[in-house]
């Protein structure tokens, strides 16, 4: 295979563009269909995520095409350094990250940003305080509904 | 207003973001709590009021609110919640876990929510588990004594077209009349049952005709009735555990690939099999009753491979492992790697490998790249990995053939076998173990490096 064929273009909404190796892009099911498709030349448009989200997103396909690949990086290295990856991420980017592992369908990155959200959110203050998700519930309907779940609420 | 005071980029992070994502996604965040901690997101917004109500998979335990000491009303209060947190799901409910008290057993609420989960919910996977009462409170509202019959329920209550697999934990079978009608059912576990006597089992294995995986750990109260039949034509994988009070089993699959044996008191001439599949020479009884052993023959079948990992995926550990293999073939040898590296922390204490020579055509090509895998320069990508390790390797039907030494002597080089390399000569025509032993001093020869020295490798 030439050098050319290896290589892919990942171009963001922004208009950024990413050489990437092929093997790194194609851990986005998305894109491997894309591929497999043949009516896409070199260049890949994707419509949904930024430049600054992509660039994110290539950081960690890189990182885990590689450890696939010679296996040389024990997976307990591979762990730290997922931990790491979503451990300071604002909510915004967390957001932008689950949309964009959504619809470039890397099953793993999925995986780690939803476990990272729901890792802050172990109780309803998390949720309102980390989320910054506003409690527009009355009193009474707040009642109402531990009323009607009280399995949950009851201990 | 406070906030209007705030700067642009504290502004960004006031803004609540995940509330916007799609309902399949925040299904995914919420797949990843518990049951409680899911319905208790109901109280955070009214964007999410609703949505823990399509999770698909929900476990209920009642032990999480009372302990088995609360009175009787307690208990079938906090059953009533549970049947209302099944009531307000919507949508599918894949797999349910339900923890209960004898109680529930006998005064119907376990009929109940079996019957809504598998008409109502079709729920595919079920899992049942009773908590033994306190002594003090075995006597239910009548006065009968309660300890986790399963026989109030109803009959066919299991024969649900949607059910695929079922978990019974802690039960007493008096009779087989609750599994009588279970032809769908593709998974079965029996875990700590006990019957009075082995007809029980041997009629509830003879009602589930479609059935895959059986794991078994079972009692009988009486030594009566002859042998556990299994039977079951279909059957892939056999887990058994336990079986205490049982007069042999006698396990007849022509299509059982994977057999797993653990804390048996059986002996081994009281547990006969006939699997065309797994003609292996180790198990349980030689390997050294203290650990697992499995059997597994390593084919084309993805389910079975799936099944494997499912169920023995974090306790491989606890196992030596039997497995056949051919060598040519690149999906088998992939999942070879797969099993092996379960073992990643643990050393593995026995491996007995088994060669298989598949006269399948092959695609172009296969055979070569299948060479490359086993070739000298491959230093950089052992098999199965860097960490594995085992103590000893047996091969019954080593040939000398090129792959099989190829194999070996990758096995030799990584410094994968510690102690033991049992290589099986005697018993083959002069010929063929002329050119077996010759194999086994070229494997010999291998061992260059003093770190090696521990290991032994030996023809029987």
């Amino acid at each position: 295979m030439s050098k050319s064929e290896k290589k892919i273009v990942l171009k963001s909404l922004d208009n950024e563009a990413f050489e990437v190796e092929k093997a790194v892009a194609l851990q986005s099911q998305t894109i491997w269909v894309m591929c497999e498709d043949k009516c896409v030349g070199n260049e890949i448009p994707l419509e949904n995520v930024t430049g600054q989200i992509l660039a994110k997103v290539i950081d960690y396909c890189k990182k885990h095409a590689v450890v696939d690949g010679d296996g040389d990086e024990s997976s307990e290295e591979l762990k730290n350094w997922d931990t790491e990856f979503t451990k300071n991420m604002d909510q915004s980017t967390l957001f932008n990250m689950i949309l964009a592992a959504n619809y470039l369908n890397i099953k793993s990155l999925l995986n780690l940003t939803c476990q990272a959200v729901a890792d802050k959110t172990k109780t309803i203050d998390e949720f309102h305080t980390f989320l910054n998700i506003e409690n527009n519930f009355t009193p009474e309907e707040e009642a109402q509904i531990c009323q009607e779940n009280l399995w949950a609420f009851d201990d | 207003m406070e906030r209007s005071s705030l700067s642009s980029s504290d502004q960004v992070k006031e803004v609540d973001w995940i509330s916007k994502l799609p309902d399949d996604v925040l299904l995914m965040i919420l797949s990843r709590l518990s049951t409680q901690e899911a319905i208790r997101t109901s109280l955070v917004s009214k964007r999410w009021e609703d949505v823990w109500k399509h999770i698909s998979h929900l476990v209920l335990d009642m032990s999480r609110i009372i302990n088995c000491k609360e009175p009787l009303d307690g208990s079938n209060r906090v059953a009533t919640l549970m049947t209302k947190v099944i009531n307000n799901h919507r949508g599918h409910l894949e797999s349910c876990e339900i923890h209960h008290y004898s109680y529930q057993s006998v005064n119907g609420m376990l009929n109940t929510w079996i019957q809504a989960l598998t008409s109502v919910k079709h729920t595919k996977v079920l899992t049942l588990e009773h908590h033994f009462t306190h002594p003090s409170c075995r006597l239910d509202m009548d006065g009968r004594k309660v300890s986790g019959y399963l026989d109030d329920i109803s009959p066919n209550v299991f024969s649900h077209p949607s059910l695929k697999s079922l978990s019974l934990h802690s039960y007493i079978l008096k009779s087989s009349y609750p599994l009588s009608y279970c032809p769908n059912l593709k998974t079965l576990k029996l875990l700590c049952i006990v019957a009075s006597d082995v007809g029980v089992f041997n009629r509830v294995l003879a009602s589930c005709p479609s059935l895959e995986v059986l794991v078994l750990n079972i009692s009988c109260s009486k030594k009566i009735g002859g042998p556990l039949k299994i039977e079951n034509s279909k059957l892939k994988l056999l887990e058994v555990m336990c079986s205490i009070k049982i007069d042999g089993i006698r396990v007849s699959v022509a299509s059982l690939d994977i057999l797993a044996i653990y804390r048996n008191s059986l002996r081994r001439d009281e547990f006969s099999l006939t699997a065309p599949k797994l003609q292996f020479n180790r198990n349980f009884w030689v390997a050294g009753r203290f650990f697992r052993h499995i059997s597994y023959n390593i084919s084309e079948e993805k389910i079975v491979h799936e099944e494997f990992v499912n169920l023995f995926g974090e306790l491989a550990w606890t196992a030596s492992l039997s497995v056949s293999v051919d060598l040519m073939n690149l999906t088998q040898v992939e999942r070879l790697r797969q099993v092996l590296r379960l073992w990643n922390t643990h050393q593995m204490l026995e491996l007995e490998i088994l060669f298989k020579n598949n006269d399948a055509p092959r695609k172009e090509g296969e055979s070569c790249s299948q060479k490359k895998l086993w070739e000298e320069n491959n230093n950089n990508d052992p098999f199965p990995n860097a960490e594995f390790r085992v103590s000893t390797v047996w091969m019954h039907n080593f040939s000398g053939s090129e792959e099989e030494f190829a194999f070996a002597s990758c096995l030799i080089r990584q410094g994968t076998v510690l102690n033991n390399m049992m290589i099986k000569s005697t018993s083959f025509p002069a010929t063929k173990k002329l050119k077996i032993e010759a194999a086994v001093a070229k494997l010999q020869a291998l061992q260059t490096t003093e770190d090696q020295w521990d290991l032994v490798i030996t023809c029987f």
